[in-house]
């Protein structure tokens, strides 16, 4: 029977062969499309604008038509905070976070704000799909790539150019103008119109920027002040000093266990960013590095990280590095490596948040350690400017042919008004009494510059009365953990550094106070070159300072770096944001 | 035979012996030191002192990774997705062998539709054709989205290659008399090739196994939800992060997980140690020449 079965078979064969084959065609082709898909990296990221007329089809004419096409009643719709009757469905995507938490049995998809969305706004609110935040950017590029796109969605600035040249993003220039509240147009505009205006394409509104402070992005500088008694030195008043103390708590055994195991300014791979980066170091010599800057003689912009004013900062650093005052394995450390050595190095130029990580895991186990916050000087003590980032590192954006555009413009009044507007109410919509953020759940969320520093002021005050009771509850939670430290409890010291009376926090309000912020002046899409060239740019720069740093080039070899800087692309972007800067 | 040695093949011998146990050590440490990160309390981990010996022995990562609902989740998927895509994928690929294992003569398609796979090995449409057959077959955010395509990938063409090529080594007088007692192809294949191919078998098991384990580019994004993410891509997503360059104060409570290595270091041993026992089990099918001797005169 079996060996029947079989004949009949093969007798098959033949005849289906080509059907066969067809199959198996379709089979390999499925195949070697993986065999992409694991290698797909950097296939992703160029593909946004190659995709023009995939979006989903839909009169495009709709795009604009801010209400009544369903034959909703006009007048409470129309209200920037109006409500839609019957509700409307809006879909999004995202990506989360394993830290964000929720009230008990809500989740992402059912929470307060979400609740708020179907009963406030009368929006159905729902997603397409979530994505681990780290990975967003990838799987985003892949659904602009086929055309697969949610109602409303956040992007970054590349994605945006794309999609606006794409047109695969709706125009919200009408949407903004008509219901956009005023408190939330005053965040959005806040720090002079350009965060709006990088969203702003030809003269029309594409998307909302995503807002959030800039001031928290400023380096501030970090000195472990134990350290400083016990070697006899006084708090740093200029550059100088800083340098100074580098070099003690590098060669003077500020730990007393009798090893040349310390070192003075932390320094991690990257150079930028993370909890130690440089900016702080190089700003105090009046070089901006990685932003754009006015170069007053010129008027033209310029790129701060070739400017002449970085050689000095460098021939310093070389210095204190050839004196063993940092690291000298920070050129293979990212910043979680080399955040393990916070018991061994006693000063950086680094973020406000510094105190949580790494800083509090060495005090848990060193209770005697202690940092303090300073502004930055210059060589000469005067105050220097710190660069900031700019505000929005992200945008809201509304896929073309959806009927409701506006409705994208609503949310963003609905945060405002929630958290920090007339009918505010923190406690439900931020962090909850039990501590839990629920604000992470909103979607275009725009945050004002200064919220921590008014945090800070606040806190503070509360903490010289004694009186907790005007603060809200994520304030308050604060307030407590800082009572907590008063109070014996080492566990929670870094909210003292950050938001008590001395603290990061309040040398950023002095920033704000005494204009000591240098923001990057170019804030437009990125260019075409700095598409193709920017990255490995960034590279060879990182590679040609970290030489300089270690030893293992000249400082003069600064020179010839930046004549390769300027050959290798570096012009042609310089030209790119220069143009842009005369359009404005 | 030792005796026979001379000085210079000893040293030969021994300096080999010294080397390959380096590199074998080499290769352990980073396992022992991620095995003392997760024994060891986080206030350790986060300031270095932890080499490879854990310092303030604990067991809470382990605690807390066993109570994390989207730990056990994405294991789940993985488990499921190992046997059902490792079964499916060896099911094809023999049903892919057995044919192009036969001489032209035999199957005269042969060697076009050889060429035809070896041509997907080098050649593929990319990414976003990928993920809209996905999205169009309704696999996406669905375990099959996990199993189906991985027919296609590349290994498994070379695993094709690596089992056709065990076939045709296999004494034709066998097959032969099977089908002089009148069996088929059918026959031929599952009663006789397959039973045969036992070391060819654990090894291309043992490949996709462990492939259907570690991938993790295709759950980010053919699953829409991260709690149907597998476990590779759970894993990819905790310890992969941003470096940290737009934090903002409100972003407070993910820093103070970002130092959670010892909780990193449990996930990541628990992740490994399913794979790592496959290993020991499959072993014993790497036995050769078992056809010795099976045909005679």
């Amino acid at each position: 029977m079996n060996s029947k079965g079989t004949q009949s078979k093969e007798g098959g064969n033949t005849m289906t062969l080509k059907r066969w084959t067809l199959t198996m065609m379709t089979t390999g082709l499925i195949g070697s499309m993986l065999l992409t898909a694991c290698s797909g990296n950097n296939e992703g990221k160029s593909v946004g604008n190659s995709q023009e007329g995939t979006a989903p089809p839909a009169s495009a004419g709709s795009a604009s038509i801010a209400s009544g096409g369903d034959g909703t009643t006009t007048d409470p719709t129309a209200e920037p905070l109006g409500k839609y009757d019957p509700p409307i469905k809006l879909t999004s995507a995202r990506g989360v976070d394993s830290t964000y938490k929720y009230e008990a049995g809500d989740d992402l998809e059912h929470n307060v704000w979400t609740r708020a969305y179907q009963d406030d706004l009368g929006i159905d609110f729902s997603y397409d799909w979530t994505v681990a935040a780290a990975q967003y950017d990838e799987k985003l590029n892949i659904a602009i790539a086929s055309g697969d796109l949610p109602d409303m969605f956040t992007v970054n600035a590349t994605q945006l150019k794309n999609l606006v040249d794409a047109g695969q993003i709706a125009d919200l220039t009408s949407s903004w103008d008509q219901y956009a509240t005023d408190y939330t147009k005053q965040i959005v505009t806040e720090d002079g119109g350009h965060s709006l205006q990088s969203a702003t394409f030809n003269g029309k509104v594409y998307a909302i920027p995503n807002t959030l402070s800039a001031v928290d992005t400023a380096s501030v500088l970090w000195v472990r002040t134990d350290w400083l008694t016990k070697l006899g030195l006084s708090e740093p008043q200029s550059l100088q000093d800083v340098l100074t103390i580098a070099k003690a708590f590098a060669t003077q055994d500020p730990d007393g266990n009798g090893k040349q195991d310390t070192y003075g300014l932390a320094v991690h791979k990257n150079l930028w960013d993370g909890w130690a980066g440089l900016e702080g170091f190089f700003n105090a010599y009046g070089a901006y590095p990685q932003i754009w800057v006015r170069d007053e003689a010129s008027g033209q912009l310029a790129f701060g990280t070739v400017q002449p004013a970085m050689k000095q900062a460098l021939a310093d650093l070389q210095n204190l590095y050839e004196t063993g005052a940092i690291d000298p394995e920070f050129g293979v450390k990212d910043p979680g490596k080399e955040g393990e050595l916070a018991d061994k190095f006693g000063l950086f130029f680094g973020k406000q948040w510094a105190p949580i990580s790494p800083l509090q895991a060495a005090k848990n186990l060193d209770p005697e350690m202690d940092w303090k916050a300073f502004p930055i000087y210059d060589l000469n003590g005067q105050p220097t400017k710190s660069q900031a980032k700019f505000p929005v590192q992200s945008y809201t954006v509304v896929r073309k042919g959806y009927e409701h555009p506006e409705a994208a413009v609503k949310l963003a009044n609905l945060f405002a008004d929630k958290m920090f507007g007339p009918d505010m109410e923190p406690s439900k919509y931020g962090t909850t009494a039990d501590n839990i953020e629920v604000f992470h759940a909103a979607v275009a969320q725009i945050w004002p510059n200064s919220q921590n520093q008014e945090a800070q002021a606040s806190i503070s005050a509360a903490l010289n009365s004694n009186d907790p009771s005007s603060l809200t509850p994520a304030l308050k939670s604060t307030y407590d953990n800082i009572v907590k430290f008063r109070n014996g409890d080492n566990s929670t010291w870094a909210f003292e550094r950050i938001f008590g009376p001395v603290s990061s926090q309040s040398v950023l309000n002095q920033y704000l106070e005494q204009n000591l912020l240098q923001n990057n002046e170019f804030f437009g899409a990125p260019t075409p070159m700095i598409g193709s060239k920017q990255s490995s740019l960034d590279k060879m720069t990182l590679e040609n300072l970290t030489k300089i740093i270690m030893g293992d080039a000249s400082v003069d070899d600064f020179d010839t770096y930046v004549k390769n800087w300027s050959n290798l692309g570096g012009a042609d972007i310089t030209n790119e944001v220069n143009e842009w800067y005369a359009a404005q | 035979m030792r005796s026979n040695m001379s000085i210079s093949r000893k040293l030969f011998v021994s300096g080999n012996y010294v080397f390959l146990t380096l590199l074998a050590v080499l290769c352990l440490l980073p396992l022992v030191h991620v095995l003392a990160l997760s024994f060891s309390s986080s206030s350790a981990a986060g300031t270095g002192l932890v080499r490879f010996w854990p310092v303030d022995m604990t067991l809470s990562s382990y605690r807390f990774v066993l109570d994390k609902p989207e730990f056990l989740l994405s294991m789940g998927v993985t488990v499921k997705r190992v046997l059902l895509g490792a079964s499916f994928n060896m099911l094809l690929i023999i049903l892919v062998a057995y044919p192009l294992s036969k001489e032209t003569k035999a199957f005269r398609l042969r060697t076009p539709l050889a060429w035809y796979f070896v041509f997907t090995m080098l050649f593929s449409g990319g990414l976003i054709p990928l993920y809209m057959t996905v999205r169009n077959t309704g696999m996406l955010d669905s375990l099959w989205g996990l199993i189906f395509p991985t027919w296609g990938m590349g290994t498994n063409i070379f695993n094709i290659v690596l089992m056709l090529n065990f076939f045709r080594g296999l004494p034709k007088e066998l097959e032969e008399s099977g089908v002089v007692d009148g069996a088929g192809h059918w026959t031929v294949c599952w009663k006789i090739i397959v039973p045969l191919s036992l070391p060819v078998l654990a090894t291309v098991a043992l490949f996709t196994i462990v492939y259907h384990w570690n991938s993790w580019f295709d759950g980010l994004i053919f699953m829409n939800r991260t709690e149907h993410y597998p476990l590779s891509t759970y894993l990819q997503t905790i310890l992969v992060q941003d470096q940290l360059a737009n934090v903002n104060a409100q972003d407070l409570a993910s820093l103070q997980e970002v130092s959670d290595r010892t909780a990193k270091a449990a996930q990541i041993f628990i992740g490994s140690l399913p794979i790592l026992l496959v290993y020991p089990f499959l072993q014993r099918f790497f036995i050769k020449g078992i056809v010795m001797g099976s045909v005679k005169g």
